[in-house]
């Protein structure tokens, strides 16, 4: 964590940290782990993305990994792979592989700041999930800084392996709550030259349909993301150049150049400022235009709707926060309607005035078996304990 | 077997779903691979709640129980090493639900794998893993097994297409694991699952993903003198920036067999040909086309044939998902090695695979995903000469090893099983191995639910690994 | 050390050996699709052989059951990529039966003096199915079927059901002369199915083809060989290849699938017949099906406005390989649709004389046809050996449709009469 950053967001949702320590290596950092003060351990990298989740069980340090975890990356352009340290940002690591014609194409927001440990440990996807998935697709070993203080890893450097438990994945979005990544092995793509588009359609089922025929007529979108303007519904796509064409005869829409603007902000919709509520449901297809409604309902600023990976977002900026009841009672019924299909909604960001009326997570029907996920790996509970599903 | 264990078992799933005779009992102390050990039954549960009954009947009577699919697996996992029950999953075949709106297919653990393509083709979707076996192995196995093919190059293996699914887990609960479509919040259960070999517990129910038949595929067969010239055409379609949707190598040996056996035509007589497949939209695919065309002539391609007729294609794949057991025509025993290194090193690890059959005496074929450095050669030899066995795994480890050397992994796709457990402490140090036994722990599998599979050791497991010595001993009655 | 009784007609360790038990062929094994047991699998029955050689255990009741079950459709041939010869290895454990504890003793004893007394002696053969022929036939038969009084009487019975519209028999006499295409004319093929040869003769002459029946040939063997009487099949088989050598002809076209593949394995049969073994070569290099043979000549369209199920013969489509031509030959008619059903390549289980000896197992195939062709409701179903028709017969009926079967050879025909 930068200084600034740490000046401008000492809390971690609505908390104050009661130290702040920056270790200058990896064997600092683990002694610290290892030392069993006591305290939660709050691990940070860009420390961006602090906001999400519940508050940590006090009395927590804030423990800033990006000086112990700073390095060079390995680059393997032949085998299409690259292997960093987890306190490397994507940017940094998207300038080195760009020098080979190569790319991690992940994009949560703010992409170019974030770690790639914070990356993973959100676990959550940009645009591009649209076409790539989410970060825990590109993860081909890890290695993670255990609460106890030992060093483990799975998985290994190879683009294929199967050999032993697919940890990886269990890591990737647990928040940094049964460890903290100390290196990552990933799977690189050559970049590909693209062009981003904007359309206007009445409706969102219109917008649905578009992407629905962009993707059964093989045109492979990178991304398609749909957001409300002004009673209408603009898309961004992204996709080759020898797609469009036939994306235009396809598309009952007419398909404009697109500025990088455009794409900026629906990456980063919903991250603009610490002070929003944005929540993001993950949906069936055919739920999508419900669940968009249900969230309109609330008067959001702004709402997204991802309908190829079955995303929906709503944010609400300060000065229009819906009631807390209201939001409260709206996004209750939404997560029961979405637990039959096994969805879920997460509140990603929760402005101090609405903290205590909502629950970040939400509670999976697995949560037990999570629970027990916990107390295998961080018996204790040291690791951003409380702020992750269910308080673990 | 005791009284009591068959009771149990026959009370839950009824008498004439228990196998209990021995010569019933014999064919599930095999897979596909080395390992043998008998069970004391077979049990072939009808639903979710049977699979339930019968994990908790055999946990109350501490015995092993080891999930078995279509028993097509490569490293021994479904072999009941400390034998127990066999449960198999043999009567859940039935396919629940094809959704084309969501693009998704929910099916029981025993439905082949290639039905879900033909059940999905109506709906112009396919499901895309395609492991060799299709035809054959389950579901239930590939998720077991996070099972890949010739297709995963592009499109990913199993985990990227297995939403979630319903288990009864090793401590006998029924939990849904991922969801039927959306992400799910929380840890990702569901990835943890997949690839773990049918130590945790049972898939009853799985979801998959569904993807859109391409518009248009275009699939080059590439013929070279010698597998490095293969090799280095490889790098050089990846290197243009081209990621095929499968891009397959196999060599003389294995080109000869394929030929004799499926008739397919292959160039015997060829040292390596690529299997090279490109897919999308016409528009872009030609260009690709024209790239690849390139990067083999460049590399000294003698000869490109191109398909784009299904039939044609067909007929080149042919070839390579049969190519395997086309082996057992020009050998009469072959042993089919998983190993993965970085797509860099493939020349140089081919090298030392030929050096170490030539050390050994066994020829090697090759036939391997070169797309992602996943290398299967297979040693070939006769169990009917004394001491072969013994020699034949001797030089699989050692071939292992120079995978391990180089950078690689154990297992790229067929599992570590109860074969390859022992290397594993090659890659992990004990306290990583450590760390996945707690695994084990989340799923309540204290060690008898599929015991010895994955991780090295473990009570009773030695009697497999001293069976495997007294197999090789044995000479014409071990077989591979 | 080996357990099996029977050591010079044992299966062959090398045959044995190539099995890598893969399970690559599991799915394609009718019995297996049943009853989702391994065991009564491809894979589980030679492993059992292979354990019985083993003399890892002994040749029990169970282990003979699990053989018996076997309807040798050969469809784990087709598929099994390691070349494991299962049609071979399976006649060949059968024959271990013989010498093993009788389990069903008598009823198999009772099959066998069948096979070799009547079903290969053609005079006996047809003086038994005259009154079955009438019978069949005769009104009395639709009375007798509403009364239910054969389904008590067990094999008979259902012989009975199978039983299509039997027409005139055709015997060699029927075609005699000479040429360069002989026909082969069986044993119960020639008398239950005389329209099928007649309607073979005429399309094969419509091809251009100069045909005719040699005398002196007889059964092929195929039934004999399939229950492991394998001496029987060689004394057949040594009859045939002296007929049709005497005879001349270049090509021998046969009709019957399940004779075809018999007839072009002769070879293997009397591999070890120091006078016989090239012979037999030189006669099944020869032996070609009726659709393989017209699939390399001039045959005009015809017409014939139906929609069309083919099903594939097991002992064409696996033991020979043939699945295209007949299909092909089959398109190439004006008016016909054809419709691909689910299984048409898995065994009816009609499979010789199956059907008799496992009637449940039989039944239960023959229901998956019946689904079928309720599902697609074809107008006529084609398939390729007399066996199967019987057994198509009755599956229409199950399926409670109105559909005509008919023989490869009986459809162009009437596809080229009619033209
Ligand atoms: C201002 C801003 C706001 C954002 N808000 C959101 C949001 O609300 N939702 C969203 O999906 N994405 C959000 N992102 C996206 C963000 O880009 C990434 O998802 C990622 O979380 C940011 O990485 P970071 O280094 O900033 O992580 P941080 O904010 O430092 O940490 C994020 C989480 O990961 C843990 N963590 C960090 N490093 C490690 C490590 N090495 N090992 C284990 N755990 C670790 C932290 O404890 C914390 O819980 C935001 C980004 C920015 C810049
Ligand atoms: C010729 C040949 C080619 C092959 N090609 C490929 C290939 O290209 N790619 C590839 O990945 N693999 C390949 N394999 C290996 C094998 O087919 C796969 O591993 C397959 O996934 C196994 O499926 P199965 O149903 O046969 O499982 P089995 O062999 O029966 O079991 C495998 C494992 O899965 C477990 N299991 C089975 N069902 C369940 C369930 N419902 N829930 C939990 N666990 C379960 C078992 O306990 C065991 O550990 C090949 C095998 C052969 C013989
Ligand atoms: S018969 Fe062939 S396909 Fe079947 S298990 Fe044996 S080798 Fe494999
Ligand atoms: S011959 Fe037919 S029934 Fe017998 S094992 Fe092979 S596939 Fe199964």
């Amino acid at each position: 964590m930068s200084e600034a950053a740490a000046q401008a967001s000492p809390l971690v949702a609505g908390r104050a940290p009661e130290a702040v320590v920056a270790p200058a290596s990896l064997d600092e950092l683990r002694d610290l782990v290892a030392e069993r003060d006591g305290r939660t351990l709050v691990p940070v990298g860009a420390g961006t993305q602090l906001a999400l989740g519940g508050a940590p069980r006090e009395p927590f340090t804030l423990v800033d990994v990006c000086g112990a975890l700073a390095g060079e990356v390995e680059h393997e352009p032949a085998d299409l792979t690259a292997v960093a340290l987890a306190g490397v940002t994507l940017g940094e690591l998207d300038a080195q592989l760009a020098g080979s014609g190569q790319r991690l194409p992940l994009d949560p927001p703010h992409a170019e700041r974030a770690t790639l440990g914070g990356v993973l440990a959100v676990g959550a996807g940009g645009p591009l999930r649209t076409r790539h998935g989410l970060p825990r697709d590109f993860v081909l070993g890890m290695t993670v800084l255990r609460a106890d203080g030992e060093l483990v890893k799975a998985g290994g450097r190879v683009v294929k392996n199967v050999t032993g438990y697919d940890l990886m994945r269990l890591w990737c979005g647990s928040l940094g709550t049964i460890g903290i990544v100390t290196s990552v092995a990933v799977r690189v793509l050559p970049r590909v030259e693209t062009i981003d588009l904007r359309f206007e359609v009445r409706t969102l089922a219109e917008g649905q349909g578009l992407a629905e025929r962009f993707l059964r007529a093989d045109l492979r979108p990178e991304l398609l993301d749909l957001t409300k303007e002004d009673g209408r519904w603009v898309g961004v796509v992204r996709l080759t150049e020898g797609a469009v064409p036939k994306a235009e005869s396809i598309a009952e829409a007419d398909l404009a150049p697109s500025s990088e603007g455009d794409y900026l902000a629906v990456r980063d919709l919903g991250f603009q400022k610490e002070e929003m509520l944005t929540v993001r449901a993950s949906c069936p297809t055919s739920a999508i235009g419900s669940t968009a409604e249900a969230l309109e309902a609330l008067a959001p600023s702004r709402l997204l709707v991802r309908p190829l990976a079955r995303e929906v977002r709503a944010t609400w900026e300060e000065g229009s926060l819906p009631e807390g009841d209201a939001v409260a009672g709206a996004v209750g019924r939404l997560r029961a309607g979405l637990a039959e299909s096994g969805g879920g909604l997460l509140a990603e960001r929760i402005p101090t005035e609405l903290r205590g009326a909502l629950d970040p997570w939400g509670r999976p029907p697995t949560f037990a078996r999570m629970a027990a996920v916990k107390a295998a790996f961080d018996r204790d509970g040291r690791l951003n304990a409380g702020r992750y599903v269910g308080g673990l | 077997m005791s009284a009591e264990l068959l009771k149990a078992l026959r009370d839950v799933v009824g008498r004439e779903h228990v196998l209990h005779k021995p010569e019933d009992l014999l064919v599930y102390e095999l897979d596909g691979t080395i390992d043998r050990s008998l069970p004391d039954a077979v049990v072939f549960p009808g639903n979710t709640e049977e699979v339930q009954g019968v994990v908790r009947a055999c946990n109350a009577l501490d015995v092993p129980v080891t999930p078995r699919g279509a028993g097509t697996g490569l490293s021994g996992g479904a072999v009941p090493t400390r034998q127990g029950v066999v449960l198999a999953t043999a009567r859940m075949r039935r396919i629940l639900d094809v959704d084309p709106v969501e693009r998704t297919a929910t099916v029981e653990p025993g439905v082949a794998n290639i039905r879900l393509s033909e059940i999905a083709a109506e709906h112009g979707l396919f499901y895309a893993p395609d492991p060799s076996s299709q035809k054959a192995c389950t579901i239930g196995g590939n998720v077991a097994e996070n099972a890949g093919g010739p297709h995963c190059l592009a499109l990913g293996v199993t985990t990227n297409h297995v939403i979630g699914m319903e288990v009864v887990t090793a401590s006998g609960e029924v939990e849904w694991l991922g969801s039927h479509g959306p992400e799910p919040t929380g840890y990702d259960l569901r990835g943890l699952f997949i690839g773990s070999e049918g130590t945790l517990g049972i898939a009853t129910k799985v979801v998959v993903r569904l993807v859109p038949v391409p518009e248009t595929v275009v699939t080059l067969l590439a013929i070279f003198d010698d597998v490095d010239s293969a090799s280095e055409t490889v790098s050089a379609v990846i290197g243009a920036g081209l990621v095929p949707a499968a891009l397959e190598m196999m060599d003389t040996v294995t080109l000869q067999a394929a030929e004799a056996g499926l008739r397919c035509g292959y160039p015997p007589d060829a040292g390596a040909v690529l299997l090279i497949e490109l897919d999308g939209i016409e528009e872009v695919v030609r260009g690709q086309v024209t790239q690849a065309r390139a990067a083999c002539n460049e590399h000294g391609a003698t000869e490109i044939r191109t398909a784009t007729e299904p039939a044609e294609r067909e007929l080149l794949w042919k070839g390579r998902k049969g190519a395997i057991g086309a082996l057992g025509r020009i050998a009469p025993n072959y042993y089919l090695l998983d190993g993965v290194v970085p797509r860099s090193k493939l020349v140089e690890t081919m090298g030392e695979v030929a050096r170490i059959g030539e050390g050994y005496g066994f020829p090697v074929a090759n036939v391997f995903h070169a797309g992602d450095g996943n290398l299967h050669p297979c040693l070939l030899f006769d169990e009917r000469e004394e001491g072969a066995t013994a020699r034949v795994l001797e030089a699989g480890a050692e071939i292992m090893r120079v995978c391990v050397e180089a950078g690689g992994a154990l297992t790229g796709e067929h599992g570590v099983g109860f074969e390859k457990n022992r290397f594993m402490a090659w890659l992990y140090s004990e306290e990583d191995l450590e760390n996945m036994r707690r695994v084990r722990g989340v799923f309540g599998n204290e060690g008898a639910f599929n015991p010895c599979k994955v991780l090295p050791e473990g009570t009773g497991c030695g009697e497999m690994a001293h069976q495997k010595g007294a197999l090789a001993a044995a000479g014409p009655d071990a077989y591979v | 050390m080996t357990g099996w009784p029977l050591i010079e007609d044992a299966p062959d360790t090398a045959d044995l050996a190539k099995c890598v038990h893969c399970g690559l062929c599991v799915n394609a094994c009718p019995t297996y699709a049943i009853t989702g047991l391994e065991v009564e699998s491809p894979r589980g029955r030679i492993h059992l052989a292979r354990a019985v050689a083993e003399d890892r255990i002994p040749l029990t009741e169970a282990v003979q059951g699990h053989w018996e079950l076997c309807l040798q459709c050969r469809a784990c041939e087709a598929v099994c990529p390691s070349g494991v010869p299962y049609g071979r290895i399976m006649e060949r454990a059968r024959a271990q039966l013989d010498a093993a504890p009788p389990a069903k003793g008598w009823q198999r004893r009772l099959r066998r003096f069948a096979l070799r007394n009547v079903v290969a002696r053609p005079p006996v053969l047809a003086a038994m199915l005259t009154p079955v022929r009438w019978f069949a036939r005769s009104p009395l038969r639709g009375l007798v079927r509403a009364a239910g009084v054969l389904r008590l009487i067990g094999p008979l019975g259902r012989l009975e059901a199978q039983l299509g519209r039997p027409g005139r028999p055709f015997r060699p006499r029927d075609a005699a002369g000479e040429g360069e295409v002989a026909l082969f004319t069986g044993c119960v093929m020639g008398e239950l199915f005389g329209d099928v040869h007649r309607a073979s003769m005429r399309v094969l002459e419509r091809s251009g083809a100069d045909v005719f029946a040699p005398r002196g040939q007889g059964c092929c063997g195929a039934l004999s060989a399939h229950d492991g009487d394998l001496e029987q099949a060689r004394r057949l088989a040594r009859a045939n290849i002296a007929a049709f050598e005497a005879s001349g002809a270049e090509a021998i076209v046969v009709n019957s699938a399940g004779c075809g593949a018999a007839m072009k394995e002769y070879g293997e049969l009397l591999a070890e017949d120091t006078e016989f073994a090239e012979r037999a070569e030189a006669v099944a290099a020869r032996v070609v099906d009726f659709s393989e043979y017209l699939a390399g000549r001039d045959l005009p369209a015809g017409r014939l406005g139906a929609r069309v199920a083919y099903q594939d013969a097991c002992h064409l489509a696996h033991a020979q390989g043939i699945s295209a031509e007949p299909r092909a030959l089959l398109d190439a008619v004006e008016g016909c649709e054809l419709v691909e059903t689910e299984g048409a390549d898995m065994c009816c289980g009609a499979a010789g004389i199956y059907s008799l000896i496992q009637p449940a197992m039989s039944g239960e195939l023959r229901a998956r046809k019946a689904d079928q062709f309720r599902e697609h409701q074809p107008d006529v179903i084609v398939t390729a050996n007399p066996g199967c028709q019987m057994q198509y017969e009755a599956a229409v009926r199950e399926a409670g449709i109105e559909a005509r079967v008919l023989h490869l050879a009986e459809a162009l025909d009437e596809a080229l009469t009619s033209d």
